[in-house]
């Protein structure tokens, strides 16, 4: 369906902005802050409904350049296909279905972006800011929240943790994730841009980093080290100054790391377990693999740098429940049903990674699909920096993109649109891949 | 002649597709079939060794766990919580545990789909147990 030109460049200009928004309303759908979240949980879907279709307008005006289907829309077809069809052997048919159809809303949206992009490059960087922009108001956000609520935005110290910033989420891990995928954009900003533009993008760069360091999320400090890694990698155009920004995030991640570490957790002697015909009160049915003898005190949590958080237990837990139907798994949107935490050195309903809760969802044919899917946006976005053209350019949603892969290895989120990071890491999947050439578009094209 | 070409490639990559899906469909359910099985088979060897299950060797409960289930745990030797059985309002036995080993306990689960479960007891019998131990809104 053709629409006017002049609609469509309205729409089109209109998706920058609505971008920027749907982060920021994903991110007040997972706030501490109940006005917030009360505002955010239907406005998210909204915004996201709403992204899809005008993206899809104003991708709708420009001709139809590709001879044939790039491979990440392909394979990110077939997994929401398979997702689909996973609501005929699911253990909630329902639940899978309205999971798929919001991680397909998501997927148009990204795929119409880069439909878009591809025909005007320019728009890929307006895209990318506008993340950014988003990312760092929900950081500002958290400081506010700090300064008038200081209990909703702290997580106070126990026996496991020291005190942990939450800023405006759920939890420490919650806002950490997005802010960690969005560094790259606001390293990639502080390189390229100058004068004030330059200053607001080191501003927001440290106020996302400090953000990160004072969570204490593990896995968001990873993931970031390795998303500024990959733009510092794929961005330098000599090996001299490749070696040099690498040291320089290495020295970077080594500091917040060490930060990270100085809260200290509250001390308390372990209580026996009372004599109670509950149960529930001496051997809770949600902490009772590791825990040791019933009738003794139970052992001391401490977390550390690399361990303490019970994730390995978990883990395998989640493997073995996955074997139990590893061809085709349990259904699409399933996973924190079916994943039962019975791991005392565990917290979470979800085994919190994203690999193995896909496949306790599709299965091991799901789990080869989603990362062939993210080989195939990885290949797309390397051939591009191979052309050298706008290595930044590529560079930037690129390392987004593997800073959520490697994200998705300590969080469940990778195929949870309701997640505060899942749209921009999908987004940002979508744009590296279509700034890489593809077969039938020639480099003046682009 | 190109135009052409694109919209009938992709016809019938959207025919395999569809294909390869359906064919998916029953693999799927039967691996669900087969798991439920497997499940059910764990459970009625653990209730078995239970016994009766308003037997002597009740000793403990839990009310509300998961998606809201009850349970039911048997004494063993010096154990209280050796054996375990699960039950959802409906008087299916989702879940079963046996502690008795010194190892990791043997769990056999259909929490995720109760549904699923062939095995059921008379739920009245089950309030009637949890009342006997005392449990909160069960108690005489």
């Amino acid at each position: 369906m053709r629409v006017p030109a002049a609609v469509a460049n309205r729409a089109e200009r209109a998706l920058a902005p609505l971008v920027g928004f749907t982060v920021f309303a994903f991110a007040c759908g997972s706030s501490t802050v109940d006005l917030l979240e009360l505002v955010g949980r239907p406005l998210r879907w909204a915004s996201l409904l709403a992204l899809a279709a005008l993206a899809t307008l104003a991708a709708s005006q420009g001709e139809a350049k590709v001879s044939r289907p790039r491979p990440p829309f392909v394979l990110g077809g077939a997994l929401l296909a398979l997702g689909f069809a996973s609501a005929a052997w699911s253990v909630a048919p329902r639940l899978s279905f309205t999971r798929v159809a919001s991680l397909a809303v998501l997927f148009v949206a990204a795929a119409a972006l880069a439909r878009v992009t591809s025909a005007r490059p320019g728009l890929g960087s307006r895209l990318l800011v506008a993340m950014l922009a988003a990312a760092a108001a929900v950081a500002a956000a958290g400081v506010v929240v700090l300064l008038i609520v200081k209990s909703d935005a702290v997580q106070a110290a126990t026996p496991e943790y020291g005190a942990r910033y939450r800023g405006m989420g759920q939890n420490p891990n919650t806002m950490a994730a997005l802010l960690a995928v969005a560094l790259p954009l606001a390293a990639w900003q502080a390189w390229e841009r100058r004068g004030w533009r330059r200053g607001a993008a080191v501003t927001s760069f440290l106020l996302l980093d400090g953000s990160i360091v004072a969570s204490g999320s593990r896995g968001a400090l990873l993931a970031s080290f390795v998303a500024l890694l990959v733009l510092a990698v794929a961005g330098a155009r000599s090996a001299r100054a490749r070696a040099v920004l690498a040291a320089g995030v290495l020295a970077l991640t080594i500091a917040g790391v060490g930060l990270a570490q100085i809260p200290n957790a509250t001390t308390g002697a372990p209580i026996a377990p009372p004599h109670s015909r509950d149960a529930q009160k001496v051997l809770p049915l949600e902490a009772e693999i590791g825990r040791g003898d019933p009738s003794r005190p139970p052992p001391p949590i401490r977390r550390t740098l690399l361990g303490g958080s019970g994730r390995t237990i978990a883990w395998k837990g989640a493997v073995r429940q996955a074997a139990d139907r590893s061809l085709l798994g349990y259904g699409f949107g399933v996973e924190e049903r079916v994943f039962v935490d019975r791991f005392y050195y565990f917290y979470s309903g979800v085994p919190e990674n994203s690999y193995l809760g896909l496949s306790l969802q599709l299965g091991a044919l799901g789990l080869v699909l989603l990362l062939a899917l993210a080989l195939s946006v990885l290949v797309a976005a390397a051939r591009h920096l191979r052309a050298g053209r706008e290595r930044l350019l590529v560079a930037a949603p690129a390392s987004v993109f593997v800073g959520g892969l490697v994200l998705a290895l300590t969080q469940s989120y990778l195929t949870s649109v309701g997640n505060v990071a899942t749209a921009a890491v999908w987004i940002c999947a979508a744009l590296a891949t279509v700034l890489a050439p593809a077969p039938g578009i020639s480099a003046a094209q682009l | 002649m190109a135009e052409a070409r694109v919209p009938r490639r992709l016809l019938l990559a959207a025919a395999a597709i569809a294909a390869v899906l359906i064919a998916l469909i029953p693999i799927g359910r039967w691996e669900r079939n087969r798991h439920a099985s497997q499940e059910l088979h764990g459970m009625r060897e653990i209730q078995a060794l239970v016994g009766p299950i308003d037997g002597p060797s009740l000793d403990a409960y839990r009310i509300g766990v998961g998606f809201g289930f009850d349970c039911l745990l048997y004494r063993r030797r010096g154990n209280r919580f050796a054996l375990e059985l699960c039950f959802d309002k409906q008087g299916r036995l989702i879940e079963a545990i046996d502690r008795r080993g010194s190892g990791d306990p043997r769990i056999f689960s259909l929490r995720e789909d109760p549904s699923r479960s062939s095995v059921r007891v008379e739920r009245a019998l089950v309030d009637r147990m949890l009342s006997r131990l005392g449990a909160p809104g069960y108690a005489r």
